[in-house]
C-alpha cells in the first residue's frame, strides 16, 4: 500500500513524455484560503491561543523541469484573526500576520475525468506575528522558524486553454526557533526552549495560468 | 515526545476536558459569574463568591467539603458575565468581607456563625475588596467611579463606615495589599500599576507593568516581588523596591485573576481564550520559568492557590470549580 502513491507518480511521469511537446513551461497561480491553527507555538502556548485562524493569500510560480513536474517558489501572506478583541477598532489593530516563503515541487497527476489533480511538496521558512490591542495599548509576539514540510493537493478544472480553477487543500508543518515579546516597556527576544510542532491546515480556491 | 503526542491528539480531537477534580457547587447550575477567588489561611478554606447564586462558598481544600453562606443578591438566570451579586471577598480581623455588585453593598460576615453581621452602601459599582490590617480598613475598588473607596471598621464595630475616596483615572483594576509593607497595589486598565501607602493613602509610584490590558496581580511580600498578568497572556515580575521588571513570560491568553503559592513559589494564571491554566515558577531572583500547562474550562478567567499544593480554577459556564494538583517542583 505504501508504494502506491510513488508508483502512481512514476506512471504519470512516464506517460507524460508523450505529451512533452505540448506542455507549458511555466505555471503561476494565486489562492485564497482559510487556515486552521494546530499544535503548539512553543511549550505552554498553543497556536490557537492567539489566533483562531488565518486568511492566507498565496502566490506561486514554477517552471516545468519535466512534462508533469514543476519546481518553483510560493509566498503566502496570511491575515491572522485574533482570539480576543473588544471593539471593531481593537479587532482591526489585533490582526496578526503569517508569512511563509517556500520552495516547492509540484506534480501533475493523471486526470480524473474533467479534474486535473496536482500535488505539491516543499519546505520553507515562516514568520508569525500575533497582536493584541486594548484601547491605545499594544502588545505583540513575533516568532519565526523552519517549515520542513509544505504539502498541498489541488483538484483543478480547465475552463479555458491555459487556465485552471481548483479546490486546494494543504498543510504547512513547522517549528518556531525564536520568539520576541513586545510590550509597552520594551521587547525581549528569546530562543525557544522547546521546539514544539505546529501546522496551519488550509482549504481554499486557486486560480492558475500556464504558458 | 509529549509535544508531538499533544499535537496529534489535538489535531484529531480538537478540544479537551479540563484537568483536575471537579468541585460542583450547590446552586451552581446554570452558571456563576465568578470573578474574585481567594484562599483564607486562617479559615483553611477556598473562598468563592457565588454571583447570581446568592452564596459565598467556603470549600475545604482537602476534603472538598462545601459550606454556603447566603444572603446576597440572587437571580435564576446566568447571563454569562460577572456583574451580578457577590463577586469579591477577603478575610481579615476574624471576619469575611463581601461586595455585592447588584445592591452595591459591602457586607461583613461572621465566619463562625456563617451569618451577615454588618453592611455599608458603596458609592459606585464594586470590583475588589481587601482588608488592610494595619489601619483596620477595607479598600474597595470601584472602577465604574474611577476610584478606590475606603471604609473604617474599628475593633468591635460591625458596620463599615466610608471614610475616604481615592480617584484613580482609568482604573482601578484588581487590588492586593502588602500587609507587611503597608502598601496597596492596583492597576490602571492599560500599561501601568499604582502603589499607595495605606496609612497616608498617598500615591507612592506608578510603574509600567508590561501589559496592554492589565488584569490580575499578587505579591510575594517576603521576597519583594509584585506579579502582574495581562489579558493578552503576558506575565511579569516587578521588584517592589523600585518597580523595575525582573522577568517577563508570555504563554496562553485571556488571563485575569491570578493565584500565588508562597511556599511553592508558583504562580497560577488561567485564561478562557487559551482554555488553560499555566503554572510558572519564580526564582530567588524573580525569574519566571514555565512549569506546566493544564487544560481549563473555556469560560475560565480566575485562579487561586490554597498553599497546599493545589491550584483552583473557576468554571463560570458550569457554575463550578476545578482543583488541580500541582506536582511541579
Amino acid at each position: 500500500m505504501r508504494r502506491e502513491p510513488i508508483a502512481w507518480i512514476a506512471a504519470a511521469l512516464a506517460l507524460s513524455s508523450e505529451a512533452r511537446g505540448h506542455e507549458p513551461q511555466l505555471d503561476a497561480g494565486a489562492a485564497i484560503a482559510w487556515a486552521f491553527p494546530v499544535g503548539a507555538a512553543e511549550e505552554g502556548t498553543e497556536l490557537s491561543d492567539a489566533t483562531v485562524g488565518l486568511v492566507p493569500i498565496t502566490i506561486d510560480l514554477e517552471g516545468r523541469v519535466a512534462p508533469r513536474v514543476g519546481i518553483g517558489l510560493l509566498v503566502r501572506y496570511g491575515v491572522g484573526i485574533p482570539t480576543m478583541c473588544g471593539s471593531a477598532g481593537e479587532c482591526t489593530a489585533s490582526l496578526g500576520s503569517d508569512v511563509l516563503l517556500a520552495a516547492r515541487a509540484r506534480f501533475v497527476l493523471p486526470d480524473l475525468g474533467p479534474i486535473s489533480p496536482r500535488a505539491g511538496v516543499g519546505l520553507g521558512w515562516e514568520w508569525l506575528a500575533t497582536r493584541f490591542a486594548d484601547e491605545d495599548a499594544r502588545a505583540s509576539r513575533l516568532r519565526h522558524g523552519p517549515v520542513p514540510l509544505v504539502a498541498d493537493v489541488e483538484l483543478a478544472l480547465t475552463p479555458a486553454q491555459g487556465w485552471t480553477v481548483g479546490l486546494v487543500g494543504g498543510a504547512a508543518l513547522g517549528v518556531f526557533v525564536d520568539r520576541q515579546v513586545d510590550t509597552a516597556y520594551g521587547s525581549a527576544s528569546v530562543p525557544a526552549a522547546d521546539l514544539a510542532p505546529h501546522a496551519f491546515i488550509d482549504i481554499g480556491v486557486r486560480v492558475g495560468a500556464a504558458w | 515526545m509529549r509535544s508531538f503526542f499533544t499535537f496529534a491528539v489535538v489535531a484529531i480531537v480538537g478540544c479537551r476536558e479540563p484537568d483536575g477534580e471537579r468541585v460542583a457547587l450547590p446552586g451552581g447550575s446554570p452558571g456563576i459569574g465568578f470573578d474574585d477567588l481567594r484562599y483564607s489561611a486562617a479559615l483553611d478554606r477556598v473562598l468563592a463568591p457565588g454571583g447570581r447564586s446568592g452564596n459565598l462558598y467556603l470549600i475545604a481544600p482537602d476534603s472538598l467539603e462545601i459550606e454556603s453562606i447566603g444572603g446576597f443578591s440572587t437571580e435564576e438566570a446566568y447571563d454569562g458575565g460577572h456583574d451580578f451579586g457577590a463577586t469579591s471577598v477577603d478575610e481579615g480581623g476574624g471576619r469575611l468581607y463581601v461586595t455585592d455588585r447588584t445592591t452595591r453593598t459591602l457586607f461583613v460576615v461572621d465566619p463562625a456563625s456563617r451569618a451577615i453581621v454588618g453592611q455599608a452602601p458603596l458609592a459606585a459599582g464594586p470590583d475588589y475588596v481587601r482588608w488592610v490590617e494595619k489601619t483596620r480598613e477595607l479598600w474597595v475598588t470601584e472602577p465604574s467611579g474611577d476610584q478606590l473607596e475606603i471604609f473604617a471598621l474599628p475593633e468591635g464595630a460591625v458596620d463599615p463606615v466610608s471614610v475616604a475616596v481615592i480617584p484613580v483615572d482609568n482604573g482601578p483594576e484588581s487590588l492586593v495589599i502588602d500587609q507587611r509593607a503597608g502598601r496597596a497595589y492596583t492597576h490602571r486598565w492599560q500599561e501601568s500599576s499604582l502603589v499607595f501607602d495605606v496609612v497616608s493613602r498617598a500615591l507612592l509610584a506608578e510603574w509600567p507593568n508590561g501589559c496592554a490590558a492589565s488584569r490580575g496581580l499578587a505579591i510575594d511580600a517576603e521576597r519583594g516581588f509584585f506579579f502582574v498578568d495581562c489579558s493578552e497572556g503576558t506575565v511579569s515580575v516587578l521588584d517592589t523596591r523600585d518597580g523595575h521588571v525582573l522577568s517577563t513570560e508570555a504563554r496562553g491568553s485571556g488571563f485575569d485573576v491570578l493565584g500565588y503559592d508562597e511556599a511553592l513559589q508558583h504562580l497560577y494564571v488561567a485564561g478562557g481564550a487559551c482554555g488553560c491554566l499555566v503554572v510558572f515558577g519564580v526564582s530567588a531572583q524573580g525569574a519566571l520559568s514555565f512549569l506546566e500547562r493544564f487544560d481549563a474550562p473555556a469560560s475560565t478567567h480566575c485562579a487561586t492557590a490554597d498553599q497546599q499544593g493545589h491550584a483552583w480554577v473557576c468554571d463560570p459556564d458550569e457554575g463550578q470549580l476545578w482543583r488541580v494538583n500541582d506536582d511541579a517542583p
